[in-house]
């Protein structure tokens, strides 16, 4: 599994992103990181500090939210 | 195979994950190129795990993994804070469903 070495120096359109996952500082991954998931199936290193970052994960939560009402409602 | 580069979730699984396995998640909506709508765990061993937004584990996973993101964000702003003795950094780590 490969780490996350730096981020990415874009934002993401909120449009691509499917997922994410959580990298913490190990012995062999040397940065924390959030990395998006994206509808083409890139990974894509993000920095946890930008603002973006986590209004995107916020985002990511009420569409989750939003199948889950769907599905209550079936 | 859908265009995106992992198989399609057709079931979930019965088991409940550990959280303490799960790095991530990706969702599935049955609005696109897939059947059914899923949450696809993402182990720490880069495994991927079919669950259903309706299981309450589930949903206990995802807040989980929002206040891991949380701690995150709140490493990541001390690191740009310059801590002095006045310096107080609130947490507002909300655990809504």
């Amino acid at each position: 599994v490969s780490c996350c070495r730096k981020y990415t120096k874009g934002m993401i359109p909120m449009s691509l992103i499917k997922g994410y996952s959580i990298q913490t500082i190990t012995r062999s991954c040397h940065i924390n990181a959030v990395i998006f998931h994206t509808n083409g199936g890139k990974n894509i290193c993000t920095d946890p500090s930008k603002g973006w970052v986590m209004e995107s994960i916020r985002k990511l939560r009420e569409k989750v939210q939003a199948i889950n009402k769907k599905n209550s409602k079936a | 195979y859908g265009p995106l580069n992992y198989a399609c979730c057709v079931k979930y699984t019965r088991t409940p994950l550990p959280f303490g396995v799960i790095a991530g998640f990706i969702e599935q909506s049955s609005l696109e190129v897939c059947r059914i709508d899923a949450i696809i765990f993402i182990t720490q061993k880069n495994k991927k795990i079919c669950a259903s937004i309706e299981d309450q584990w589930v949903r206990a996973a995802l807040a989980h993994l929002r206040s891991k993101i949380a701690k995150l964000e709140n490493k990541a702003s001390l690191r740009l804070t310059t801590a002095g003795p006045n310096s107080v950094i609130q947490t507002n780590t909300t655990n809504s469903p």
